[in-house]
């Protein structure tokens, strides 16, 4: 019983060194190469310096490097100083969405004061005002616009029923 | 004569005992009850509405007192609470936060107590719901 449980804890042991061994005994050959002709360089390095030419890894950093870049300056990481170009493109497009949203959003909102001025609020306005913010992208304020016709009821200008509203009997 | 009233006393009191007796076996049997209230700032529009289904259902003295919590999904994608009480008509409209605990409050039909705010633009501002075993 002993003997087996002896043979049972050195096995174990055995596994958890070569576990944590493996990487130094088979990275030892490279390691060689690389203190003796690319002293200094990263496991990565080494890699790329033997699967691809100059040109490539030029050709690689000129498509990889821009996006680099921008994401960098967009990024607001600390110590990072935002290139001026790409943070003013994205403020722009930016913007342009911004005032496209309330543009669609003012509009939406002006049907629904109409069809409540017109006492007539139909499932088809309601979809119609709805649709212009589900088209910019701003669906979740949807319920901004249903608030507009709450709030008529609440004040007694609108009716539930002028509103649509189902009204259980 | 004072054994007369002494009598009368006698029944009194356990005419007492047995009403109190009977209303607390009432309450034991019905819990809590709230058959709804709404309340609105007629200045600002703002305001506040909370019952409990069963009791707003049951209510025979104003019997066509209602709630009801409704979703919609698709464009139009909006929360809406609307109750009627004493014939008038209270309602606001809830965002995508109030999500969660709207799908709770349709999925209940008994034992619950709602309690819903809303504000001068028809917003619901907050929903709070108590399920509990005291509401019919």
């Amino acid at each position: 019983m002993n003997r087996l449980l002896v043979q049972l804890v050195l096995s174990a042991l055995c596994g958890a060194a070569g576990y944590f061994l493996y990487p130094y005994l088979h990275d030892a050959p490279r390691d060689a190469v690389s203190s003796s002709a690319m002293s200094g360089t990263t496991k990565s390095q080494v890699v790329a310096a033997c699967d691809l030419g100059p040109e490539q890894i030029d050709h690689l950093a000129s498509r990889i490097a821009p996006k680099v870049v921008e994401r960098l300056a967009t990024s607001g990481l600390n110590g990072v100083s935002p290139d001026p170009k790409v943070a003013a493109a994205q403020r722009d497009a930016q913007d342009k969405e911004k005032a496209n949203q309330d543009a669609a959003f003012n509009k939406a909102t002006q049907m629904v004061d109409q069809l409540i001025a017109s006492r007539r609020v139909t499932p088809e306005g309601m979809s119609e005002a709805a649709k212009l913010l589900q088209e910019t992208g701003q669906s979740e304020r949807a319920y901004l616009l249903h608030a507009r016709i709450a709030a008529a009821i609440n004040r007694g200008e609108l009716t539930p029923e002028q509103a649509g509203m189902v009204m259980p009997r | 004569m004072l054994r007369k009233y002494n009598s009368a006393l006698k029944a009194a009191m356990l005419t007492s005992f047995l009403i109190l007796v009977s209303q607390d076996n009432v309450y034991a049997a019905n819990g809590v009850t709230d058959n709804g209230t709404c309340t609105i700032n007629t200045a600002t529009g703002a305001g506040h509405c909370e019952g409990n289904y069963t009791d707003i259902r049951n209510y025979t003295i104003d019997p066509s007192r209602w709630v009801s919590f409704v979703k919609a999904v698709g464009p139009t994608n909006y929360l809406f609470f609307q109750m009627e009480i004493n014939k008038k008509y209270y309602s606001c409209s809830g965002g995508a936060s109030m999500l969660d605990a709207w799908s709770t409050a349709m999925a209940s039909t008994t034992h619950m107590w709602f309690s819903v705010d809303f504000n001068s633009t028809g917003q619901c501002t907050n929903l709070e719901l108590d399920v509990s075993s005291v509401y019919r």
